[in-house]
């Protein structure tokens, strides 16, 4: 049995995590603890559930099982401003006509309601959140003249303006050219060391293989945990892929 | 050029005309930016015909036909939710249940004795009808719901382009939708005398349309929205006192007309846009060593 200091010490506990759609499961049984700190990379095939784990675990579906952070137990439904899920990018309408500054303040919702002012401290909060994302410069550009990189930048922004210590980041590095992966990829470790969770949806079994120290492999339900050399061997891959040769093409080209 | 501007509101009956004109041309295209940014410009032309049937009920039972409009609205969004199955398209479901409520209210204004006013009127509006306490009645209208807007201006930004984040930071996405429709509902009342139902659509949609091809920024395109909609209603007004045209249709078509113009004017903008992606991803690509053609 955990003491209450050992329970905070471990951000997130998922146990017995269930998801159905109506009739369908769309995942079952999805236990993991992880602690403060940790970057995570969450593979499986397309339908595996990554998405619907992440949408339940910020809330934003009905599910079965327990998550917790930071000891408190989270609800559907709930404000989950602690907690920050980014979208994959075909999810969002790019030619929305708002700017840089105005989606980084969308995050400061929980401390700014719709019908107040914005006072210096929120005006604070996006200057820091766009410096440390590199974007201070593109604060009056609209988003639809970022390039896919740049817009998931502005997504962190946002959730670091919300002061979110849990980022879902659901297939961030889709469609994303190799420099400003390589960029984000070491933005999610900074903001790891500084303490926050971040848990990394992606199909880039090498990205995974080189850059992240633990994976967690999906496929209806959680088939592997742990280390990437561990979690990417050959019988891994085809439990999750469910197919020898993906298995072996993912390790020829991952490796 | 004074005569012909000033001439078209010598009388009381004009003036009136002309301030519920701009009521219409400030508040429709207001609300309309959030119709046209949440895609929501069939639902709006369905609520417009639906509202027949509360007006005309309202009519026959001597109660506000504002309620009678927001309740008719109400009750489309219920319908429509009730009706809503997995194999129908949301399209599908609106068309059945806004021909539902439009037939209704045709059948009851033209069967009962006790309405006095004509279809027509409320179909393509009666704009020289109105009185100086309709004008106040829809002024109150159209300030409570520019407040609205105001007030949710943030927090419809985000659940319009976020809606999992808008609901995780606490924002209630469903009560926000509810607002837009009961804006929408307004409006539709507000235009009833000016445009009528028919037309009423085409305040709401056509100069926030016309003002998204003008900008990339939400605030400027409510302001342009709202001065394309004041511009097209006393225009169109004016237009209609000279041409001795329906004042309704008048007022929609030069709406129209500045869409078009708008439209043309911005192609060549819209054409640098594109060309400006097409090299962002060529330079893209060519960083990542990929070159087309080969």
């Amino acid at each position: 049995m955990k003491t209450e200091a050992e329970v905070l010490d471990d951000a997130l506990i998922v146990e017995n995590l269930g998801v159905h759609y109506g009739q369908r499961q769309a995942i079952a049984n999805v236990a993991f603890v992880s602690g403060w700190g940790e970057l995570i990379a969450v593979i499986g095939p397309n339908g595996a559930g990554k998405s619907t784990m992440f949408k339940a675990i910020a809330g934003v579906v009905p599910f079965d099982g327990s998550i917790r952070l930071g000891g408190i137990e989270c609800h559907h439904g709930a404000e989950q401003a602690h907690i920050a899920y980014l979208p994959q990018q075909a999810d969002l309408d790019r030619s929305f006509p708002i700017n840089v500054g105005q989606l980084v303040l969308s995050g400061r919702r929980p401390f700014l309601p719709s019908w107040k002012r914005q006072r210096s401290a929120d005006h604070q909060a996006i200057d820091d959140a766009l410096a440390q994302v590199g974007l201070s410069d593109r604060r009056e550009d609209p988003i639809g003249s970022l390039s896919g990189g740049q817009l998931q930048r502005a997504l962190v922004a946002r959730a670091l303006a919300q002061e979110a210590e849990l980022l879902l980041l659901d297939e961030s590095l889709a469609g994303v050219d190799t420099p400003n992966t390589l960029d984000l990829l070491k933005l999610f470790q900074t903001l790891a060391d500084e303490g926050r969770t971040i848990l990394v949806a992606t199909h880039d079994l090498a990205i995974v293989r080189r850059h992240f120290s633990r994976c967690l492999a999906i496929n209806g339900t959680l088939i592997a945990d742990g280390d990437p050399a561990d979690v990417l061997d050959a019988d891994s891959l085809e439990s999750t892929f469910g197919s020898s040769e993906v298995a072996r093409y993912s390790v020829e080209e991952s490796a | 050029m004074i005569d012909f501007l000033a001439d078209p509101f010598a009388s009381q009956f004009m003036k009136n005309a002309l301030a519920i004109a701009v009521i219409v041309g400030i508040l429709c295209p207001i609300v309309g930016v959030w119709v046209v940014l949440r895609r929501l410009a069939y639902l709006g032309d369905a609520m417009s015909h639906a509202s027949l049937s509360g007006v005309a009920i309202a009519y026959l039972v001597g109660a506000s036909i504002v309620a009678g409009a927001l309740v008719a609205g109400l009750v489309m969004g219920m319908l429509i939710a009730l009706l809503g199955a997995r194999k129908l398209a949301d399209d599908s479901v609106i068309g059945v249940v806004e021909t539902i409520l439009f037939a209704l209210g045709v059948i009851i204004i033209s069967r009962s004795s006790s309405i006095s006013v004509d279809l027509t009127h409320f179909l393509f509006g009666q704009i020289t009808t109105v009185t100086a306490s309709d004008v106040q009645l829809n002024a109150v209208l159209a300030v409570l719901a520019l407040a609205t807007v105001a007030i949710f201006f943030r927090d419809l930004i985000s659940a319009t382009f976020d809606p999992v984040h808008a609901r995780q930071v606490g924002i209630n996405v469903a009560l926000l939708r509810f607002i837009v429709l009961g804006l929408v509902s307004i409006c539709v009342v507000v235009s009833l005398q000016t445009v009528g139902l028919l037309m009423s659509v085409a305040m709401l949609v056509t100069p926030a349309a016309s003002a998204r091809l003008i900008t990339n920024r939400i605030g400027l395109m409510t302001t342009a929205s709202a001065l394309i909609g004041l511009g097209a209603a006393v225009v169109g007004l004016i237009l209609s006192y000279h041409l001795s045209t329906p004042p309704g249709a008048t007022i929609a078509l030069t709406a129209a007309t500045a869409f078009l113009g708008i439209f043309l004017l911005t192609i060549p903008s819209r054409n640098r846009a594109i060309t400006v992606t097409q090299e962002h991803r060529s330079r893209a690509a060519q960083r990542n060593g990929i070159s087309h053609g080969i």
